[in-house]
């Protein structure tokens, strides 16, 4: 199946991981399940300590121009035309514009100036307070078309799933490179490379993945651990089965598991991978939480909750990604959305609470991204389908608050009364947060990013 | 000193007897080198001095003479490859059906060129079962039951093929059962993927596009001429047939969204004997049959009413309006140069690896393409790839199961029966695990469907479920294994003096696809008998955790 050489690299590796995870489980004890096993890692609850990203992904495009609504008159007039069939034969009239009565205004105080241009969705009732302590910026218009495509008036594919690997990859619209490895990969990548470190310790847990699908952590030897749900790591009795394994044998499990080829040493170092962290995470109190938002358990704000568990007890960990699914809102928008609406700015509001209450926020950061806006025009379905920019945002207790991305007018976006084009690249997003927050060199932001040698990349302001 | 020595002496002695009663790490001697020690395969009948090895190991390394090990020639192991990959798993009742047909070629001849196409037809004890569970009023007639429907023929029916491709199918042309909560819809969809398995892409293409769970899950029955729906427009030409970047633009999703408005659904009040659920199901969940139903007052016909319409779609004229016009589109794409090489690089991707070569590609869009396979133009791509392409023998063990395929090979393992065991709600066992571990049937809310590539299977959060469902279905006192036993399993195989030497010659090579070493036994031979008791003496509980390991192992998660 594989050359001689290739082999031979192979069992080099292999020998070399055999080293590293012979010490770590050498610390371990065998007498009881293995939940409680590994879990010789003492914890502590210290406080959120060092800087930390957190990465909330709405799939199935967001459409974000009913959350932050356009609300000087003419725009309004514009946005609600758009959004509205009129009655017809006598049919119902369709519209899915919010009353600008309904809306609520971002009214600023001594932290930050009021914003005139838009109004927020009355779902979105909590996230007022975090505007009102610049806490918050947003950018109207954002998405992924790289400057030159932007320039010959190119748009980004409409594809869900296109757009969601392109995000995961950090790449544009128009790449010649196609970019295999997951941008947060190539985060740690970079910082490997700065530490000088050919060798990641395989117990560090740097990143936790509530997805666990995706290609954002897509690369070698990234210290992250996937699990929709680390309240529920039991085990039981397996343990005890897989013990002499681990014990005597776990190098030559992984050497074994190559008679099967490539794949079964994957899933093999992925095991591995999971007995290792878990070591991490197992002794960590209140990590089985539910929280009822809209009259339903809220998988976000259990899974924030969490979050801000787990970053008060790991210290090494450094990003948490999280996916919000169901906004691919094609008919029957206005309900849907919000409950969605209402479910994000709840369960962001007791995570902001929490932490701001603690002192805790100025070390975090929280983009909120999505995979596409969606179409101007409302359908005939009360819906709205897959479009090109939408408005991003992102919360701390570093940020600067405010609109912080471009924004002409609606009449600008006139793109056959489709799309909002895009004025804010979502790379000077990330990389800002990546430079002036986790304190990244510009140049390595660069290389995450796969920018060209002709592309600048243009930091923002809106971290302090 | 001496009476260090002679406090040294007993202490010795002890340790002495307490590891020979607990283990193996006393007797190491491995006089013919070949990883099992002598005590080993003395305990197993083998000659500890005469080597024991994967017949691949005897060549290689140049032993002189040797026992092959069971499973591990290269006919054996293509055998296991093909029951992994055409097959949900490795068992003796599917080895047997293969060794009855002569082989594995045959067998997979006898597959694509005789499948199950209706429900009358030949003789399939899965079949039987569904007709059984229907009859009598025990059918599937509430959302959690829906997954038992769905496990039945992956775990039973000797189209194990053809079972393979109707999941395919489904997944292909997913849809989610939560949107439109209606579990014949589902159910019918699925049979026709099943009996269409092998045909042409068109008819398969054209069952989805009409399906009433498709038009509900992607909002085609709302779409109408005033007010046109993009959404099933849109994934029919990305995920459905010619692929992303698959040469189609804006213009051609909004013609295609004007294309397929009026094409909706209503009631069914046909009788059938087997979608007939009212009886069955639960007052929540009792919606009633639809069908298709094409509605003309719905329909934008672009102004022409007996003309072909002048729409341009894929640059291409029609020669057809209303209704026809729409087939005419699904007729233009399932025969599309695109379709061939998204359709069969997904194929590909399924069977062979996540990077087929372009060689593999190009030999099966041939046959896709190619006139004369209308009619069996699915199972003619499958002979291409199986028997055509040196990539489909040689990318053994090199993809990751997906999650259904793993609990359903463990369940194909143990020779569960996928009609039995129910825990609470009724709902039974196995459906109710898929759920828990994350891949349900009918169930995924994105259109792609459940992932075939391996990366998407291969985290850290799909090993721990994988585990949790190990234990649980394998601890003492669950619901399963209270009416399950695993020395009645061997027993009945192998009688009632089965030896350690059968469970572990049976269990491994299935385990591994015949690729395991003589370390393996040792340890295998350690779980199943730790105390090193009598032969013959068969402790449930040791049985369990042998299996436990089996099935968690790297090499069971691969195939």
């Amino acid at each position: 199946m594989y050359s001689k050489e290739e082999e031979m690299q192979k069992t080099n590796m292999n020998r070399r991981e055999f080293n590293t995870l012979a010490t770590s489980l050498g610390l371990l004890t065998f007498g009881a399940p293995l939940e409680s096993i590994l879990a010789n890692e003492n914890v502590s609850e210290e406080g959120i300590k060092g800087k930390k990203l957190i990465v909330l992904s709405l799939h199935g495009g967001c459409d974000t121009l009913n959350a932050f609504i356009p609300s000087r008159k003419a725009e309004y007039n514009i946005y609600k035309d758009l959004r509205t069939i009129p009655l017809q034969n006598g049919e119902k009239e369709i519209s899915i514009a919010i009353a600008l009565s309904d809306t609520l205004a971002l009214v600023g105080n001594n932290n930050i100036a009021r914003n005139n241009n838009f109004r927020l969705h009355p779902k979105l009732s909590s996230l007022i307070r975090i505007w009102n302590q610049g806490d918050l910026a947003f950018f109207p218009a954002t998405h992924c078309i790289s400057s030159e495509y932007l320039k010959e008036g190119k748009k980004a594919n409409r594809s869900h799933f296109h757009q969601i690997d392109l995000f995961e990859r950090g790449g544009t619209t128009g790449d010649n490179v196609k970019i295999y490895k997951g941008w947060l990969a190539r985060y740690f990548e970079q910082q490997q490379k700065m530490k000088m470190q050919t060798q990641t310790d395989k117990k560090l847990l740097k990143a936790f993945d509530f997805h666990g699908e995706g290609r954002a952590f897509e690369g070698n030897n990234v210290p992250v651990l996937a699990l929709k749900d680390p309240s529920n790591i039991k085990i039981g009795n397996l343990a005890e089965v897989l013990k002499p394994e681990l014990k005597d044998k776990a190098p030559s499990r992984l050497e074994a598991s190559k008679n099967h080829g490539e794949l079964s040493f994957n899933y093999a170092k992925t095991q591995d991978a999971l007995f290792r962290r878990i070591v991490k995470i197992q002794n960590i109190k209140n990590l089985d939480t539910t929280y009822n938002i809209t009259k339903k358990k809220s998988e976000l704000a259990k899974q924030l909750k969490q979050t801000a568990t787990l970053l008060r007890n790991i210290k090494e960990l450094e990003i948490v990604q999280l996916v919000m699914g169901g906004w691919d809102t094609h008919k029957g928008q206005m309900s849907t959305q919000a409950d969605l609406f209402e479910e994000l700015s709840e369960s962001l509001k007791i995570f902001y609470k929490d932490l701001k209450s603690k002192g805790e926020l100025d070390n975090v950061v929280i983009v909120v991204q999505t995979e596409f806006g969606r179409t101007l025009k409302v359908n005939g379905t009360a819906g709205t389908d897959h479009g090109q920019a939408s408005g991003w945002f992102v919360v701390g207790g570093k940020v600067i608050g405010g609109q912080k991305g471009e924004w002409k007018s609606l009449t600008d976006y006139d793109d056959n009364e489709r799309y909002i084009k895009q004025k804010t690249d979502y790379r000077d997003i990330l990389g800002t947060i990546l430079e002036k927050h986790m304190g990244m060199d510009p140049n390595d932001v660069k290389n995450i990013f796969g920018y060209d040698e002709d592309t600048t990349y243009n930091q923002m302001d809106f971290i302090g | 000193m001496y009476i260090k020595q002679g406090f040294l002496i007993p202490l010795m002695l002890g340790s002495f007897m307490v590891t020979s009663v607990y283990g193996f790490t006393d007797s190491n001697t491995d006089t013919d080198k070949d990883g099992i020690s002598d005590r080993v395969e003395e305990r197993l009948g083998l000659n500890p001095k005469i080597s024991n090895l994967p017949a691949s190991d005897i060549k290689k390394k140049g032993f002189l003479e040797g026992f092959v090990l069971p499973g591990t020639t290269v006919q054996e192991r293509y055998r296991y490859h093909i029951m992994n990959r055409l097959a949900f798993g490795a068992n003796d009742t599917l080895m047997k059906e293969i060794h009855a047909k002569g082989g594995t070629k045959a067998w997979i001849i006898d597959q694509l060129e005789n499948p199950q196409t209706s429900f009358e037809d030949g003789n399939d004890k899965a079949q039987d079962m569904l007709n059984y569970a229907i009859f009598w009023g025990n059918g599937f007639g509430n959302s959690g039951a829906l997954q038992t429907f769905a496990t039945v023929r992956p775990l039973h029916s000797e189209h194990q093929l053809q079972a393979v491709m109707g999941r395919f199918w489904d997944n292909h042309f997913n849809t989610e059962f939560k949107k439109h909560k209606n579990i014949d819809s589902e159910m019918i969809e699925a049979d026709k993927f099943y009996f269409n398995a092998f045909g042409s892409f068109e008819s398969l293409l054209k069952i989805s596009a009409k399906s009433p769970a498709m038009l509900q899950y992607l909002d085609g029955f709302k779409s109408t001429k005033k007010s046109p729906n993009e959404n099933y427009a849109r994934e029919v030409m990305e995920l459905h047939t010619l692929g992303v970047n698959g040469g189609y633009g804006d213009d051609d999703i909004v013609t295609l969204s004007k294309i397929f408005t009026g094409w909706g659904i209503e009631s069914d009040s046909s009788r059938s004997k087997h979608y007939d659920y009212t009886s069955t199901g639960s007052k929540t969940e009792k919606i009633g049959r639809k069908k298709f139903k094409f509605r003309y007052g719905q329909h934008d016909n672009n102004g022409s009413h007996n003309r072909p319409s002048n729409r341009i779609f894929l640059k291409q004229n029609f020669s057809y309006t209303w209704q026809q016009e729409g087939e005419e589109a699904l007729h233009i794409l399932a025969t599309h140069n695109n379709t061939a090489t998204f359709i069969c690089k997904k194929l590909a991707k399924f069977f062979i690896s996540d990077e087929p070569s372009k060689e593999t590609i190009r030999k099966c869009k041939g046959t896709f393409l190619a006139p004369n396979n209308i009619d069996n133009q699915i199972g003619e791509v499958l002979k291409t790839l199986f028997f055509n392409t040196p990539q489909f023998r040689n990318k053994r063990r090199n993809k990751v199961k997906d999650t259904q395929e793993y609990i359903l090979s463990v369940a194909r393992l143990l020779e569960l029966d996928a009609m039995k065991y129910r825990g609470k709600n009724q709902t039974k066992y196995l459906g109710r695990e898929l759920f828990k571990r994350g891949q349900s049937f009918f169930d995924k809310p994105e259109p792609t469907g459940y992932a075939e590539v391996s990366t998407f299977w291969n985290n850290t959060s799909v090993a721990m479920k994988r585990l949790q469902f190990v234990n649980r279905i394998l601890k003492k006192n669950n619901t399963l294994s209270r009416a399950y036993s695993l020395s009645d399993f061997f027993k009945k195989k192998y009688g009632e003096n089965v030896t350690e030497s059968d469970i572990i010659f049976y269990l491994l090579p299935m385990t591994t696809g015949g690729y395991y070493t003589g370390e393996d036994v040792g340890k295998a031979l350690k779980l199943l008998n730790p105390q090193y008791t009598r032969q013959g003496h068969l402790e449930e509980n040791h049985l369990r955790n042998l299996v436990s390991w089996l099935v968690s192992r790297a090499e069971f998660n691969v195939q």
